[in-house]
C-alpha cells in the first residue's frame, strides 16, 4: 500500500487542538503500521495508579510517538502497586526499555484529605498519610528494581481538587498547601536516592493546566479517570515529554538566526540604531528571547549563529548595542555569511564536534526553515511562531533540551567551550601535537563508579555518539550492576592549564575467564585528541594485569557515527582477533598483557581518586 | 427550509456519526446496527462507551448529564438523543 505512513500522519497533525476522534484514529493508524513503530524507541510502559488509566491509551500512543517513543502499555489495575509487580505479565518482551510510572493522588488514598485541619502535632493526620504514601512508593520502587534495570517515574502530588478552605489556606503555617509541598520535597529526596528514577511533575502539569477544570466529575464518577477528555492530550504530552527526557539524549546546541529572531528589523537595512531591542514594545519580546537563550546557555546548551548578514555589522551590534544581552563570546560558533543555512549548520556541527541531530535551529523565516528541513533533515527545526511575543514559549516547549538532572559539567560547558577555543588557538600556534600536548599540563584523575559520579557517568554513556566504542546505552541501574559484577566502571576527570573539563571519559570492564574485556569506552568529544584513550586504556591494562588477567580485550561495534574510534584499538597496539566479523556484530581486539606494553602517556599526570 | 435542504442535513448528520463511530471502533464501527450498544459486541466495552460519549460531546459541542451516559445503551437511543439536541 502506498499510503502515508502513520508517523507522517502524526507528525503533520497540529500539536494543539486534536479531537478525541483524531487521537483514536491516529493511534489506530500507528497500531496498523509496524514499519512506523520500528522507527520509534520501544518502551514497555507500566502504569500503576490509584485511578483508572485505560482511557489514556490512544493519547499516550500518539503523544509518545511525537516524542520518538513507541509505548506498549501495561495497565496495572486500579489501586495495585506492589501486587501488580508480583507476576511477570508487565515485563517487556523483545528488548523494549521498561518504564514504571507510579501515580498516586492523595484524595484517592485518604478521601478526607481536603477536608481536615492540619497542624504541627506529632499525631497530625497528614504525618500518617505522608508516611503511608512514601512507604508504598518505596516498596513499589524496590520491587521494580529487583526485577528491572529500567527507568522509574514517580508522579508528585497535586493539590487535592476538592478543598474546604481554598482561599485562606496559604495563610496558615501548617495548612494543606504547605503539607503537600513538604511531601513533594520528601518524595524528591526518596526518588533521587535511587538509580534511574525521576519525579514526574504531575503537580506542575495540573497547576499549569488549571486544577479547577482538570477533572471531569462525570468521567470520574463513571470510570475513576481523574483527567477530563479535554485534558487527556495534555496529560499524555507531559508524560511523553518526561519519558523522552529520561530515555533519549538531549540536543546540544541552539543555532539562532539574527534579524527578526534576536532583534526586530533587519540590521543591514535599519542599522544598529534602527533595530528593535529593549524593554518596551516592539523590542521587549526580542530582549526576553535573548534572556531565555542565555538561560539555556547556563544549562549547558551551546549557542551558535547562522545568519545572512555582513559579519562586521553583526559584530558591531553584538559589541555596542546597549540593550544587547548576548555577546559574541556567548556563541560557541558563528556563521555569518550568504551561504545556504544547511551548509552553515553542517559546518557548525563539525566545528563543535557534535552530530547534526544535536542541533536545534531557530529562525523566523519559514523559507530558511524549509531549506534546512529539506537539506539537513537530521536538524531539529523549531516551528517558530509568527508573533515574536511567543518566541520564549516556543523555547520552553522544546522537549529536545530536557535532561532529568543538570550535572556540574552541564553548568560549566559554555565556559569550557570558551577554554576550548583558547586551546585551539594555542594548538594552532604550536608546531605539532607532540609539542602542544605537553604544553597543556594535563592532570587526569581516575576513579571507580560511585553514587556521586553515577548520574554524570550515565549521562555520558547515553549521549556520546562519536567517541563510543560499542554504543551500549547502559542505564544508571545497569551501570551500577556492571560495576558490581565486573572489573569496574571507571571514570576520568581532566584538567589542564585552561581549566577543569570535568568528568570526560568512562570505561566499563568486565571479565571472561582469564580475559579482561573493555565492554564500553566513551569519551566526550571536547577531550578528543588529548591522549585520553591511551591514558584510560593504559590504566585499565595495568589494573587487569595486577589482578592476574592474561589478556585485555577491546570490543568495537561500528555505527554510522563512531568512526572516530574505528582505529582506536589497533593504534593503541591491540591486534585484531579474527578478520571475520563475529556473529554478534562485535569486533574484538586483543592486548597480551604479559608482552605488550600499553602505558599512560608521559604528558599526562594521573592520580587515582581515593575510594568512596 | 426546503425538503431538499432537510435531506442534506440528515445525510450530513449521518455521515458525522459514522465518522465518530469509525474513529472510536475502527472499521467495525461502520457495521454496527441500531440495536448495538455496550456489551452487544466485543468492540463496544465500557471504556469504548465512554470514549464514544466523550467523542460525540467534542464533535457535536454538547454535554450529557452523568445519569444520561449509562442510559444511552443503543445506537438508536444515541441517534434519538442527538436529534433532540439538534432541536
Amino acid at each position: 500500500m502506498a499510503e502515508v505512513g502513520a508517523l507522517e500522519k502524526i507528525r503533520s497533525a497540529p500539536t494543539e487542538g486534536l479531537s478525541p476522534a483524531q487521537y483514536m484514529s491516529l493511534a489506530r493508524a500507528l497500531a496498523a503500521d509496524p514499519e512506523a513503530q520500528k522507527r520509534l524507541m520501544p518502551v514497555r510502559l507500566v502504569l500503576l495508579s490509584t485511578f483508572t488509566t485505560t482511557f489514556f491509551e490512544p493519547y499516550l500512543k500518539v503523544e509518545a510517538a511525537r516524542h520518538g517513543v513507541h509505548v506498549d502499555i501495561h495497565h496495572g489495575g486500579f489501586n495495585q502497586f506492589e501486587q501488580a509487580l508480583l507476576g511477570d505479565e508487565w515485563r517487556a518482551k523483545d528488548g523494549a526499555t521498561e518504564v514504571l510510572v507510579v501515580m498516586m493522588r492523595l484524595e484517592d488514598i485518604h478521601p478526607d484529605v481536603g477536608y481536615r485541619v492540619y497542624g504541627d502535632a506529632a499525631d497530625d493526620p497528614f504525618a500518617a498519610l505522608s508516611a503511608n504514601v512514601l512507604a508504598r512508593i518505596d516498596s513499589t520502587l524496590s520491587m521494580f528494581r529487583d526485577k528491572s534495570k529500567g527507568v522509574a517515574l514517580v508522579a508528585n502530588f497535586s493539590m487535592p481538587e476538592q478543598r474546604l478552605a481554598p482561599v485562606f489556606d496559604a495563610n496558615q503555617a501548617s495548612s494543606l498547601t504547605y503539607k503537600v509541598q513538604e511531601l513533594n520535597r520528601a518524595l524528591r529526596e526518596r526518588v533521587a536516592a535511587r538509580s534511574s528514577s525521576h519525579v514526574w511533575d504531575y503537580a506542575g502539569l495540573v497547576s499549569s493546566a488549571g486544577s479547577a477544570r482538570w477533572t471531569d466529575p462525570r468521567l470520574w464518577a463513571l470510570s475513576r479517570t481523574p483527567v477530563s477528555a479535554a485534558n487527556q492530550p495534555l496529560f499524555a504530552r507531559h508524560l511523553s515529554r518526561t519519558l523522552r527526557g529520561a530515555l533519549r539524549p538531549a540536543a546540544k546546541c541552539l543555532v539562532l538566526d539574527l534579524d527578526n529572531t534576536l532583534w526586530g528589523g533587519v540590521i543591514g537595512d535599519d542599522g544598529i540604531g534602527g533595530i528593535h531591542l529593549g524593554d518596551e514594545h516592539p523590542g521587549r519580546a526580542f530582549k526576553e528571547f535573548q534572556r531565555a537563550a542565555l538561560g539555556l546557555r547556563d544549562r549547558g546548551i551551546l549557542l551558535a549563529i547562522s545568519s545572512k548578514n555582513d559579519e562586521a555589522v553583526v559584530h558591531d551590534a553584538l559589541a555596542n548595542h546597549p540593550e544587547m544581552l548576548l555577546k559574541l563570546k556567548d556563541f560557541a560558533a558563528t556563521r555569518i555569511n550568504w551561504n545556504p543555512k544547511s551548509k552553515n549548520l553542517r559546518e557548525i556541527a563539525k566545528e563543535l564536534n557534535i552530530g547534526l541531530d544535536s542541533l536545534v535551529f531557530f529562525d523566523d523565516n519559514p523559507v530558511e526553515r524549509a531549506e534546512v528541513s529539506e537539506s539537513a533533515p537530521e536538524v531539529h527545526v523549531v516551528d517558530v511562531p509568527v508573533d515574536p511575543a511567543n518566541y520564549v514559549r516556543a523555547l520552553c516547549d522544546l522537549a529536545v533540551f530536557d535532561v532529568p538532572t543538570l550535572t556540574a559539567e552541564d553548568r560549566l560547558r559554555a565556559q569550557s567551550y570558551q577554554a576550548q577555543i583558547e586551546r585551539q588557538q594555542s594548538e594552532a600556534q604550536a608546531g605539532s601535537l607532540d609539542e602542544f600536548l605537553p604544553s597543556l599540563q594535563m592532570e587526569a584523575e581516575i576513579g571507580a563508579w560511585n553514587a556521586i559520579t553515577a548520574q554524570r557517568i550515565a549521562q555520558l554513556v547515553i549521549k556520546t555518539n562519536q567517541f563510543n566504542t560499542t554504543t551500549r546505552r547502559s542505564s544508571e541501574a545497569e551501570l551500577a550492576a556492571l560495576h558490581e559484577d565486573g572489573l569496574g566502571v571507571h571514570w576520568l576527570r581532566l584538567a589542564d592549564r585552561y581549566g577543569d573539563m570535568g568528568l570526560i571519559a568512562v570505561s566499563v570492564m568486565t571479565k571472561q575467564g582469564s580475559d579482561a574485556v573493555v565492554h564500553s569506552f566513551v569519551l566526550s568529544c571536547r577531550a578528543a585528541n588529548r591522549g585520553m584513550e591511551q591514558t584510560m586504556l593504559g590504566y585499565l591494562a595495568k589494573k587487569a594485569k595486577g589482578l592476574g588477567y592474561k589478556r585485555l580485550i577491546g570490543e568495537y561495534i561500528p555505527t554510522p557515527k563512531n568512526t572516530p574510534v574505528a582505529e582506536m584499538y589497533p593504534k593503541l597496539g591491540f591486534t585484531l582477533e579474527t578478520q571475520e566479523a563475529a556473529a554478534d556484530g562485535v569486533t574484538r581486539y586483543t592486548l597480551d598483557l604479559a608482552n605488550d606494553d600499553l602505558v599512560i602517556p608521559e604528558f599526562v599526570r594521573v592520580r587515582e581518586a581515593s575510594s568512596p | 427550509m426546503t425538503a431538499r435542504g432537510n435531506v442534506e442535513v440528515e445525510l450530513n448528520q449521518d455521515e458525522k456519526l459514522r465518522s465518530v463511530l469509525e474513529s472510536v471502533f475502527g472499521p467495525d464501527g461502520l457495521k454496527l446496527s441500531d440495536d448495538d450498544g455496550p456489551g452487544t459486541t466485543p468492540v463496544w466495552d465500557s471504556v469504548a462507551h465512554l470514549n464514544l460519549i466523550m467523542t460525540i460531546e467534542a464533535e457535536y459541542g454538547i454535554a450529557f448529564a452523568t445519569a444520561e451516559i449509562p442510559e444511552l445503551r443503543t445506537l438508536r437511543k444515541i441517534r434519538a438523543r442527538l436529534e433532540k439536541s439538534n432541536g
